[in-house]
């Protein structure tokens, strides 16, 4: 062991000293706010990410016999024919008053019959024909099922149809269910798609995890179509969150919609600190003719009332866009409004830094102009922008739910938080069924987390915060 | 001389006596609501009072106002760029219907002069503004200056009592939790203040509303600025009648802007009262109510007032998103309604009276610090 060792070991330094990262990260642990905020944040971002995954059913999916169906409650057990047993289901619903959207259970010997094709973004899973009286059954079932699928009176698929009744109305179980494997649809093109049913007898739908619902392509993959969502009931009718106007089930648009509202915070910030940090790197760095031009533009945004200037901006393109360049739109109108805050504190620390020995060096090594603010100055701000950026998202989660709360934003059949809370403008609908206000509280939740990580972010990362 | 002292030898009761014959004059004239005059009567007469009190005050505020007019014409440039860029014209639409030919939309176009590229309109506007025609809107067939002074009083007077009631409640709050820090005061305040700042305005208007409806049915206005019956009822009447119908966007703006105040208001004072001049004003044997409200209070202000110049903006922000939602008849719901039908006047009239607004904001909010702080110069 050198001397230098042993003189570092006697006075508690150790040998390798800690980067500015480990430093910081620890400093955040501390922070107990900070951390709810990120594990809040992350739970978030995960479901959205895992949306086609978690949500019973699909974005597009909806029936619309079931408008404002209320959020289903779930009852652990089941008397069933072998007694009292934890069996979760969730009662089936009928419309009683279609004025008034109100609902009726569904009477205890029912018959329901629910399509239940394989194919991806076709409207299947839903009540085809249902009757609850014994004599009408057959005939009822029978009808719905023809007029559904458009069978010949004749085909292979009707007798299959009525002998699977004959024998569901033979089960003595009251909540028997009977899958059904019909012939494929051949489509115009001459594609074979394979198509399914379910017969199911009683008013309880099951409920289990890794069920088989709505067929979808996982992260809209090809190769990864499947039916199997985390939780759901094979029979439909569960609606944890109840349904829209059009009979769309809210728990799946919010957990699509999370996609919009929460990536458009975290892009959006990221490229107006990109923008603001380009622009105000150059006029700190260049000053005179270049630096006037630029703070005399910013000076011109930032006085106009902002969201204003998001109406005006958003005016100024096409109403009727496809959803991805919406998407897009919107971040980009968001990153225009944003930059000039700052813009304006990175010129005033680029000012400082520009004349600092390590820039004149630089210079002295002949590199370029862009060359020294990208890779010798702006690295300086960097701590100021992490702590920036964190603290900019929730306004552009506002924003975004904003601009589509007035219909400017994204439009259906896509989902977002603030699109959903559309439908809030109407008092009546809100006073009918509040259960539509549920998109808000997750907007409050995701820019409460924001907040709550950007202070911890902020408490951590400022070389100035004492701690 | 400073600023304050030469303010405090005003004769106030001079001041106050012209001030109400001011407000009522205001009033009887113009018959606005009530707080509207109130305001703007405090305003000029802050204004003559400065002017009168210091010639640098008046120069400054010249010197900004001059400011104002690139800012003002870019503003009304980047209006037209953005209407040229959007597809169409207000006119697209009667394109459409077969009952209108297409000459007189032609002609339409070529009276309103949307035949003529961008730049020479921009020059044409410039031209007729100065002389004080803001133009035509298409879409309500009044003058634009008209609709739009009527819409921002509107939307003036919701902003400033929203001001007042964040600024009139997050104070105190701000002064309780920092006497009372971590004690169950501060920490209720801090969580109100964390629930205020996360929750957005759109989604507390439309809970409130909710509310509203379920617990009083009909009992308190929820939208809306006027009752049906307004104009059958007496000035006290409609006097009352709108400030019922202010509440429930104050309240929804007011509390956006205070969850920020109360932190902030809390941090200064918690830094004055580490101050070694207030341990001395302790020492001495001076009450908690003094030293708070006499010696800590008066330099906790100062920073806040820096503040209110950036209040106004995400004020009268907030302000342009209650409006929309709650239906109450301001310069937000005017421009949103203006460019969904690409009423190219009235956006741009709009577009310029919000920055106006937003710069005599901002002023203000200078002149106010350099009153109340002697360490601020203005030049």
């Amino acid at each position: 062991m050198s001397n230098q060792d042993t003189l570092s070991v006697r006075e508690g330094i150790s040998e390798k000293s800690d980067s500015i990262w480990t430093h910081n990260v620890r400093r955040f642990r501390k922070h107990t706010l900070g951390k709810i905020g990120l594990t809040i944040l992350l739970l978030l971002y995960l479901s959205a990410l895992f949306a086609d995954f978690l949500s019973p059913y699909t974005m597009r999916w909806g029936d619309n016999r079931k408008p404002y169906h209320s959020p289903s409650t779930i009852n652990l057990f089941y008397n069933g024919p072998n007694g009292r047993e934890f069996r979760p289901f969730a009662y089936e619903y009928r419309i009683a008053n279609v004025a008034l959207r109100t609902y009726d259970v569904v009477p205890e010997h029912t018959v329901r019959a629910i399509s239940f094709e394989n194919r991806v973004n076709v409207n299947e899973m839903r009540v085809v024909a249902i009757e609850p009286t014994d004599s009408a059954r057959r005939t009822t079932i029978m009808n719905g099922v023809v007029r559904h699928y458009r069978f010949a009176t004749d085909s292979e698929d009707f007798f299959k149809v009525q002998e699977a009744l004959a024998r569901l109305e033979a089960d003595p179980n009251p909540d028997a269910r009977i899958m059904l494997e019909l012939s494929p649809s051949v489509s115009s093109s001459g594609v074979e798609n394979p198509r399914s049913m379910v017969l199911a007898k009683g008013n309880k739908n099951f409920l289990s995890f890794f069920n088989q619902g709505v067929r979808y392509q996982f992260m809209g993959w090809r190769w990864a179509t499947t039916n199997i969502h985390f939780f759901g009931s094979r029979t439909g009718g569960y609606f944890p969150l109840g349904t829209d106007s059009t009979g769309r089930d809210l728990a799946s648009r919010l957990l699509h919609g999370a996609r919009v509202s929460l990536t458009v915070g975290l892009v959006g910030a990221a490229i107006t600190m990109i923008i603001g940090l380009l622009i105000g790197g150059i006029a700190g760095y260049f000053g005179g003719f270049i630096d006037n031009l630029l703070m005399r533009f910013s000076e011109v945004l930032i006085s106009i009332p902002s969201l204003y200037l998001l109406f005006a901006l958003r005016s100024a393109l096409p109403v009727d866009l496809d959803s991805g360049r919406v998407y897009i739109i919107i971040i980009l109108i968001l990153s225009m409004i944003g930059w000039t805050g700052v813009a304006r504190v990175i010129r005033g620390q680029v000012l400082s830094i520009k004349n600092e020995d390590f820039v004149l060096s630089a210079r002295t090594m002949g590199l370029g102009h862009l060359k020294i603010i990208v890779r010798h100055i702006l690295p300086s701000t960097l701590s100021y922008a992490i702590i920036n950026t964190t603290l900019l998202i929730p306004g552009y989660i506002l924003g975004e739910s904003a601009l589509s709360l007035l219909g400017l934003g994204i439009t259906e059949p896509q989902s977002s938080w603030g699109l959903m809370l559309a439908v809030g403008r109407n008092f009546r609908v809100v006073n009918d069924f509040p259960f539509v206000l549920v998109p808000g509280f997750f907007i409050f939740l995701a820019i409460l987390a924001w907040n709550f990580f950007g202070d911890g972010i902020r408490d951590a990362f400022d070389p100035k915060s004492k701690h | 001389m400073t600023l304050l002292q030469r303010i405090q030898g005003i004769n106030w009761k001079a001041t106050f006596a012209l001030d109400l014959v001011f407000i009522v004059l205001m009033v009887t004239v113009n018959g606005w609501a009530l707080p509207t005059a109130v305001v703007l009567s405090q305003a000029i007469f802050w204004l003559l009072r400065l002017v009168w009190i210091s010639p640098t005050l008046l120069r400054f505020i010249l010197k900004r106002l001059l400011h104002m007019i690139p800012i003002l014409l870019s503003v009304i440039a980047i209006g037209f760029l953005l209407i040229q860029l959007a597809p169409g014209d207000i006119f697209t639409q009667m394109q459409l219907n077969p009952n209108i030919r297409p000459s007189d939309i032609e002609n339409f176009r070529r009276q309103f002069g949307l035949d003529q590229p961008w730049y020479v309109q921009f020059v044409l506007y410039v031209v007729r503004a100065v002389q004080g025609n803001f133009g035509f809107s298409i879409q309500w067939r009044v003058p634009v200056f008209t609709l739009v002074s009527m819409r921002a009083w509107n939307t003036i007077m919701l902003s400033v009592t929203a001001l007042a009631f964040s600024w009139g409640l997050s104070i105190p709050m701000g002064i309780l939790a920092s006497t009372k820090q971590y004690k169950w005061q501060d920490q209720t305040i801090s969580v109100f203040a964390f629930i205020g700042l996360a929750i957005p305005n759109f989604f507390l208007a439309f809970l409130l509303q909710f509310a509203l409806t379920r617990l009083a049915p009909g009992a308190w206005p929820i939208s809306g600025m006027r009752s049906l019956n307004h104009e059958n009822l007496s000035a006290i009447g409609q006097f009352f009648d709108i400030a019922r119908h202010m509440v429930l966007p104050v309240f929804v703006i007011g509390t956006s802007g205070m969850a920020s105040l109360t932190r902030i208001m809390r941090a200064n004072m918690l830094d004055i009262l580490n101050q070694q001049y207030i341990v001395t004003a302790k020492a001495k044997g001076l009450s908690d109510r003094v030293v708070i409200y006499k010696h800590a209070l008066r330099n906790a202000i100062n920073p806040m007032i820096t503040i209110l110049g950036f209040q106004i903006a995400s004020i009268m922000s907030g302000a342009a998103l209650t409006e929309v939602v709650l239906s109450w008849p301001g310069l937000g719901s005017l421009i949103l309604s203006a460019i969904t039908s690409q009423d190219l006047y009235l956006v741009i009239g709009s577009l310029i009276y919000g920055s106006i607004l937003l710069v005599i904001g901002n002023l203000i909010a200078d002149i106010l610090l350099a009153v109340v702080d002697p360490r601020v110069r203005i030049s």
